[in-house]
């Protein structure tokens, strides 16, 4: 669930899934927001 | 949330268009390029209807992978990026994206760049005939191209021709992105305007870097990068109504959006329209929200949106 988060948001940057998943503790969508994201849109 | 208007939301929405010179938007609220995709991509999560116009990554000649990673970086609760315009490249965009773009309601902007003023004109001549395109943003202030940082921004006589010829090859409104690393940004807007521009972007990302401690490593797989966020907001508000003070043209306000007071103080400092980029990842439904809360806004205040475009002042804030 968080990886699917994670991979919109790259997809609206336009770079590789794979990137994000090695770096998710340094980029932008920290697990709050993206717990808040899940629940809200029901992703 | 504002559940007086949820059964009657278009009605409502109305109340929120705003103009762009020529351009009417629906809502006062422009996605911003490169952090929303093509503009497709949320159909599924945000709604649309409250969308004023989405600008699309900035498209450029050939296709661009961007800048090696990592090109992420979160810091004091802002986003430091070296992108580096990723993007299909102005063939496939318009072979293989653009259709998906054709029946979205809002208004699409196309957001251009390149490394030459060449290139910029190529990708507008190629690009002109999508009529569903309903303006052109020359994005002439990313931080991260050159690796130095620089930007078109920094020679006003590239930016004059590139915005004069650009005029010349396209009927559609232009909107120039302007940079914030710049102290005049009202004299760069100015330059833009003469030179036959329509509308201002102001502004981009905030050149910014960062290092890792102790090893002492910039962050990123350059040194600098563009920073964006709510720690940015203040500076672009006061860049904002710095240039609002110079000039009577319509404003696209970026920079740090991510809440309604933020957005309203925007419009008060004189912007036209209201640009959401780095927020979206927080909060794919703030397009609404803002929209909600704008609408509940003026009503409380008795006012219509054009009345709080410019209406911030010294005398109103006294006491506070």
């Amino acid at each position: 669930m968080i990886k699917t988060i994670i991979r919109i948001n790259f997809i609206l940057l336009k770079i590789p899934e794979t990137e994000s998943l090695s770096n998710v503790k340094d980029n932008y969508f920290c697990v709050d927001y993206i717990i808040k994201q899940m629940k809200t849109y029901q992703i | 949330m504002n559940e007086h208007y949820s059964n009657n939301e278009e009605a409502y929405i109305e109340k929120l268009s705003t103009n762009l010179g020529k351009l009417k938007l629906k809502t006062p609220w422009i996605m911003a390029s490169g952090t929303f995709g093509y503009g497709y991509e949320l159909k599924e999560v945000t709604d649309y209807r409250f969308i004023g116009a989405i600008t699309t990554k900035t498209i450029t000649r050939k296709t661009k992978a961007g800048n090696l990673p990592p090109r992420l970086f979160q810091i004091n609760k802002g986003l430091l990026n070296t992108i580096g315009l990723a993007n299909a490249g102005m063939e496939d965009f318009k072979d293989g994206i653009f259709p998906l773009l054709k029946d979205i309601e809002p208004r699409l902007i196309l957001s251009i760049g390149g490394e030459s003023v060449d290139e910029y004109l190529e990708v507008i001549e190629n690009l002109e005939g999508l009529k569903k395109v309903s303006a052109i943003e020359l994005n002439v202030s990313c931080p991260n191209i050159d690796i130095s940082g620089k930007n078109l921004c920094q020679s006003p006589d590239r930016l004059s021709s590139l915005v004069k010829l650009a005029r010349g090859i396209t009927s559609k409104p232009i909107i120039v992105k302007i940079t914030p690393n710049e102290i005049n940004t009202a004299g760069i807007s100015n330059l833009c305007i003469s030179a036959g521009a329509d509308i201002l972007n102001i502004s981009n990302t905030f050149t910014g870097t960062f290092l890792t401690f102790p090893d002492l490593k910039f962050v990123l797989s350059r040194p600098l990068g563009g920073y964006s966020g709510k720690p940015v907001f203040p500076i672009s508000l006061a860049k904002v109504w710095q240039t609002r003070q110079e000039l009577n043209s319509p404003i696209i306000a970026s920079g740090g959006v991510e809440d309604l007071k933020s957005a309203i103080s925007f419009l008060a400092v004189g912007a036209n329209a209201v640009s959401i980029g780095t927020g979206i990842f927080k909060d794919y439904g703030l397009p609404k929200k803002l929209s909600l809360g704008l609408l509940t806004y003026l009503k409380k205040r008795d006012i219509t949106i054009d009345k709080l475009i410019g209406i911030a002042s010294i005398e109103d804030n006294r006491g506070e």
